[in-house]
């Protein structure tokens, strides 16, 4: 009996020392992260048959057991990748809107309204060159804040990399910690026992994972657990492979595990956040910027390129865009205006030259007309060189430049030839001038002729093919560069000019003793010319003037000419038809009897038109274009050689204002070749503030209201949604905390508990000691 | 699961609710400092947006705001330069009309043309008056006087070297308001309406219109009288003082001891006979004859008067006073005048006025040309060419106060967009505030209850953190 009831008593001072262990245990890790409550399992020992009694055998303590829900754990895990991936694409969101600076700040928007400022406040006086020099300043600062953007944008993307870079070496640490703890777990629990605090520790660890890269794992019947991210194996039972973070020259950011052929796309965990906002949200905010800068540039440059500086039209011009060998064949030349590498799209339209002779102020309007499909480099080349005062080329970096001859200088501006029959000189002016009945192109052949007899002499124009790009389709121009190449014909003081698609034939003098006779030739019936005609010129000459402004959006072309032959003011009847280049009548204008020489009369679209006395003839064909501009380059082809551009640059990157306007504000364009006072370039870009930009579907501004107020709803999507989470992580925290946290109360109830348990036993065994003394005593 | 509260949650507990309190505080500790509701877009991103338009919006308004601040003294100095030369007319008027006075002497109207170049003077300066750098009268080329006075055929003319565009301002979505009037327009002529004469030659205006523009001297030019006299009576110096044109009758009653060229007065022939009397007809051409000859016979003759004409100062072709359309061209001034020269009597300078065409100076100047009588006129021919020159100033002084009226009106429609202009940024500033700003009363009330709540927070805390076994333990 005594030795069984000493065992009874040694045993059950034994687990209630342990109890007590571990609750000692249990109180001191109370504040212990990751920490799971130890209970001691007891259980009562095998009952002995003694004398026909089944006599209990004491107590057992059978093992330490931690309080766990694995499946809390599972959700915590998960939780925590969601909340790590959402904490730090906001911060990252958070850094772009610090950037943004808005609202209320110095961001894109209150510059642009700077610029838009400075433009109006320029238009009230272009000349004033404080104004022009507060129009640079504020351009420069608006610049500076796109590339200001642009560059922070690309340092948030490699701050964002080498982030990621930092938290897989934090992913490999921890990797490794989790394979040591699986070994430990293995060895302690081969031995049978389970390892509580190892455990914890590796759930603390796959916690502390899953915070920056989401994952997945399972626990083998040896009691180590198998990481895998995004499907691939990180830590197995007794290896690791390591994550790799490697940065492109783009900046993304491609990770892989060691020894893994794919790479790994984390959904959650911090990395996936930086990643998500590296590869999805600041691109799409960096695109945004740069469209709204390529957009600004763009807009910006089709009004200035076609406006004119103070100072006047240019002697020479050098395009900012280079010209690109897209086929590669060596050749820039032979490209495709529309596919030669130029950063704006070169579309089909019309681009109106005007070329002014300094001396005299005679305008001439000259259209190119641009198919962005069929016309090469060459062609644009080829065309500014027709143009008789005119000559471009390449330069050494493939730019294009046109040169204007000494004493002309050229413009694009949708000016208004106030004098459209100056040059010309084809609508009752004292010239002998004689227009082809026929417009072109006219079908000439080789070798065709044109009979003249001019003052000097009597002589043949032979038409050979090397003056015709194709002579079966000889443009009206083409015919009279051929004529005037002729020696003959300046020799006999007569000259051929194309007006309205047709050939004039005209003596270079005026006055009624100038005369010249078309005698004949093979190109006769062509041309539009008959055999035998003498022409003679008139001691008054019409000079006809143009006033008021073009008000009409679209281009156009008025052809003007006589209904009958007579002298402006006297003869009765006479009136001048205004047809559009198509035909279609546009006025009927009375300068017959008792018009008022030099009294203007409306014709429309804003503009009127005066005459002065002189003798109208149609036999002659007199006939002036006025040709009509509201869109002086139709094809964008300025904007996309960038010649006379505002900006320089095609996105936020590489905006600049346009260095030479930097340096010298006199250069701005801020008129259409008015006077020193024309604004009308600085209204054009005023209306650009208002205008709904093709390629943003917004104005500039409703463009930048959208993009930061959409950044502002990402980031307080993000901000909820991680709060969300977060909320969600805590209540599954507390629900832990519940199973397996420690209160201590309850311990210290369970540690007097035991601590009378094991007085009792000390009790229990003095009283078998007693028991036994009694005895002995017997004896 | 009943709940099993834990030394961790309880702490936990407290420190969260500590921490979300004390954020609260700071939060609206923010918004009273900054006085900003909206401080990132992440605040409020509707509001960010709604703000951010508004602001554009009030961006556009300040532009134009500024535009017209700074286009607003040119338009007022315009207006008040053209009220200054609207009265320098009415003085120039005032004088002219005192010039017609029939009964000045020559030193009166040249005292009065003294005073009328004095008022041109002026009105020239208020032409050319400048705001800063630019001048208000030259329309877009503003950057050079625009009226300069050349001598033209030695004569004193102004030529207008500005341009007639108007400059616009932008005031509004793509509205634009015009600041300026053209000085062609405020001190240029009115409509065109034709060619006049003063009609002192009698010639007259062709059958084809003629065009050109402003003043222009027509010069008839005696080149030799013709016509057997008889009575041994002689042209002196072979007619080279006589001015007729075309045939004059000339008639010498010996009875009465007169002698009378056409219509015009009968002159007594003094003793001893001279040997140059002028005699002339009632349109004022003379013939200077010599009687030192004369045999004392009665004469009756017709003389007839041989001439050439010159437009300006071009060259002089001869006329035959039969032509009915004669073509007379100045290239360089681009002046076509056809001219009817059939009626004509004498030789004079014509005063070629092409109506409605003249500048307001060149009226000035040429009456005060008129008074100095240069040409050597008589006084009623002077009285015709400054009511010739009349009518053109009250043209122009219609054209002026034309211009000063469309000032005017420019000028009050800028005052109204301004004051449109200035409600809307105050209303747009509002609008911003509204979305922005934070309200006070409500913060304030939102700080108070965070802060109650983070004290409450605290005491409990602190009772909660209390409450432990151990102190019930021995």
């Amino acid at each position: 009996m005594s030795k069984v009831g000493l065992n009874i008593g040694l045993q059950a001072l034994l687990t209630a020392r342990a109890a007590l262990e571990t609750v000692g245990h249990n109180v001191s890790n109370a504040s212990t992260p990751g920490y799971s409550r130890q209970k001691l399992h007891v259980s009562a020992n095998r009952p002995m048959m003694l004398r026909g009694l089944q006599i209990g055998g004491g107590v057992k303590a059978d093992a330490v057991l931690r309080t766990v829900d694995e499946l809390i754990l599972r959700r915590i895990v998960n939780q925590v990748a969601t909340v790590g991936r959402l904490d730090a694409l906001h911060l990252g969101m958070k850094g772009v809107e610090a950037l943004l600076g808005e609202p209320g700040g110095n961001g894109v928007g209150k510059l642009i309204d700077d610029l838009f400022g400075a433009v109006a406040e320029l238009s009230t006086d272009a000349a004033d060159p404080v104004f022009r020099t507060a129009l640079v300043e504020s351009t420069m600062s608006l610049t500076d804040h796109f590339q200001h953007l642009a560059e922070e944008a690309i340092r948030l993307r490699d701050d964002a990399a080498q982030r990621v870079q930092a938290f897989a070496s934090d992913v490999n640490a921890r990797a490794e910690e989790i394979l040591g703890l699986n070994r430990e777990i293995m060895l302690v629990e081969s031995a049978g026992v389970v390892a509580n605090d190892q455990r914890d520790q590796r759930d603390l660890a796959l916690r502390e994972l899953a915070r920056e890269i989401d994952l997945t794992y399972h626990e083998d019947e040896n009691g180590a657990v198998r990481v895998l991210v995004d499907g691939q194996l990180l830590v197995g039972p007794t290896t690791m492979n390591a994550l790799q973070a490697q940065v492109g020259q783009d900046g993304t950011v491609t990770l892989t595990v060691e020894g893994g052929t794919q790479p790994v796309t984390p959904d959650g965990g911090r990395i996936a956040g930086l990643i998500g906002f590296a590869g999805d949200f600041l691109p799409a905010f960096q695109e945004d910027v740069r469209q709204l800068a390529s957009d600004l540039i763009l807009e910006f440059n089709r009004v200035h390129s076609t406006g004119i500086p103070a100072a006047g039209g240019f002697s020479h011009l050098t395009g900012s865009h280079a010209l690109q060998d897209v086929d590669g064949d060596g050749a820039v030349t032979d490209e495709r205006l529309a596919d030669a590498g130029l950063p704006f799209t070169v579309t089909s339209g019309t681009l109106y030259v005007n070329v002014r002779d300094e001396a005299s102020g005679a305008l001439v309007t000259h259209t190119i007309d641009i198919d962005a499909a069929p016309t090469t480099v060459a062609d644009l080349i080829a065309a500014f060189d027709a143009i008789p005062e005119l000559s471009a080329n390449l330069d050494s970096l493939n730019r294009l430049q046109v040169h204007a001859d000494g004493g002309f200088t050229f413009d694009f501006a949708p000016r208004l030839n106030r004098s459209p029959d100056q040059v010309a000189g084809s609508f009752g002016s004292g010239r002998a001038s004689h227009g082809s009945a026929n417009q072109g192109p006219f079908n000439l052949t080789a070798g065709s002729t044109l009979d003249l007899t001019g003052p000097t002499s009597s002589f043949t124009v032979t038409f050979t093919p090397a003056s015709f790009a194709d002579m079966s389709q000889a443009s009206a121009a083409e015919v009279a560069a051929a004529i005037n190449a002729d020696p003959n014909t300046g020799a006999n003081l007569l000259r051929a000019v194309a007006v309205d698609d047709r050939v004039f034939l005209q003596s270079i003098g005026q006055g009624a003793a100038q005369s010249f006779t078309i005698d004949g030739g093979t190109a006769l019936g062509t041309l539009g010319f008959t055999a035998a005609t003498t022409v003679t010129g008139h001691d008054t000459s019409v000079t006809v003037e143009v006033h008021g402004e073009y008000s009409a959006s679209v281009n156009g072309r008025w052809v003007f000419r006589p209904n009958i032959a007579g002298r402006v003011g006297t003869t009765a009847g006479l009136q001048v038809i205004v047809e559009t280049a198509a035909g279609l009548p546009v006025a009927l204008l009375d300068v017959g009897a008792g018009y008022v020489p030099g009294t203007e009369l409306q014709v429309a679209d804003g503009l009127a038109v005066s005459f002065t006395v002189g003798q109208l003839s149609v036999a002659d064909g007199d006939t002036f274009v006025q040709e009509l501009i509201a869109d002086a380059d139709t094809a964008d082809a300025l904007v996309g050689l960038g010649l006379n551009g505002f900006f320089v640059g095609t996105d936020a990157e590489t905006i600049a204002l346009r260095p030479d306007l930097a340096s010298d504000p006199d250069l701005i364009a801020t008129g259409f070749g008015g006077g020193s006072g024309d604004n009308g370039a600085l209204l054009e870009m005023m209306a650009l503030q208002h205008r709904t930009v093709a390629g943003l579907d917004a104005t500039f501004t409703e463009f930048y209201g959208s993009l930061v107020g959409g950044i502002g709803f990402d980031i307080a999507s993000a901000e909820s949604s991680a709060e969300i989470e977060q909320f969600l992580t805590e209540s599954l925290e507390a629900r832990r905390d519940q199973v397996s946290g420690v209160n201590v109360d309850e311990e210290l109830v369970d540690m007097i508990q035991y601590e009378q348990a094991f007085a009792a036993a000390a009790q229990f065994i003095q009283v078998v000691n007693g028991l036994q003394d009694e005895v002995l005593r017997l004896l | 699961m009943s709940l099993r509260p834990t030394q961790a949650s309880i702490f936990n507990l407290v420190r969260q609710g500590l921490q979300l309190n004390m954020a609260r505080l700071i939060r609206a500790q923010e918004q009273v400092g900054t006085g900003k509701r909206i401080l990132e877009p992440s605040d409020d991103p509707l509001g960010t947006s709604i703000s951010l338009a508004v602001r554009r919006q009030r961006g556009g308004v300040q532009a134009y705001r500024s535009a017209i601040e700074r286009a607003r003294p040119a338009l007022m100095s315009g207006a008040a330069r053209l009220q200054d030369a609207s009265g320098l007319v009415n003085q120039a008027r005032a004088i002219l009309v005192q010039g017609m006075n029939g009964t000045l002497s020559n030193t009166d109207r040249k005292t009065l043309a003294t005073q009328l170049e004095l008022v041109y003077e002026s009105l020239l300066e208020a032409g050319n008056s400048r705001e800063g750098e630019r001048y208000l009268f030259a329309g877009v080329s503003n950057d050079a006087p625009p009226f300069v006075e050349v001598l033209d055929d030695g004569r004193r003319v102004v030529r207008y070297r500005g341009d007639g565009e108007e400059v616009s301002i932008p005031v509004g979505r793509n509205v634009t308001l015009e600041v300026n009037v053209p000085g062609s327009e405020a001190f240029g002529g009115a409509e065109l309406t034709g060619v006049s004469f003063d009609g002192i030659t009698g010639i007259t205006g062709g059958t084809s219109a003629s065009s050109g523009a402003g003043y222009h001297d027509l010069e008839l030019r005696h080149d030799a009288t013709v016509g057997a006299l008889g009575g041994g009576l002689a042209l002196t110096n072979g007619g080279a003082d006589d001015t007729i044109l075309g045939p004059h009758a000339l008639v010498v009653d010996s009875a009465a001891g007169t002698v009378q060229l056409g219509n015009g007065a009968l002159v007594q022939i003094p003793t001893p006979l001279p040997t140059a009397l002028e005699v002339a007809d009632g349109d004022g051409s003379v013939v200077v004859l010599d009687f030192s000859g004369w045999t004392g016979v009665d004469v009756s003759a017709t003389l007839v008067g041989q001439g050439s004409i010159a437009l300006d100062d071009g060259p002089f072709q001869a006329i035959n006073l039969t032509e009915t359309d004669l073509e007379l061209v100045d290239a360089t001034r681009g002046i076509v005048l056809y001219v009817d020269t059939t009626a004509v009597t004498r030789a004079a300078s014509e005063l070629v006025t092409f109506q409605g065409a003249a500048n307001i100076f060149d009226t000035i100047l040429g009456a005060a040309h008129d008074l100095r009588n240069a040409a050597g006129l008589k006084p009623a021919e002077i009285l015709a060419r400054l009511e010739h020159r009349l009518t053109e100033l009250d043209g122009g002084h219609d054209a002026l106060t034309g211009a000063l009226g469309t000032l005017g009106a420019r000028n009050e429609r800028m005052n109204v967009t301004e004051t449109r202009l200035g409600d809307l940024d105050v209303h747009l500033e509002g609008l911003i505030g509204d979305v922005e700003d934070a309200d006070i009363i409500e913060v304030v009330s939102e700080l108070a209850e965070a802060e109650q709540t983070l004290q409450v927070a605290q005491a409990t805390g602190a009772r909660l953190l209390q409450q432990t076994l151990l102190n019930f333990i021995r």
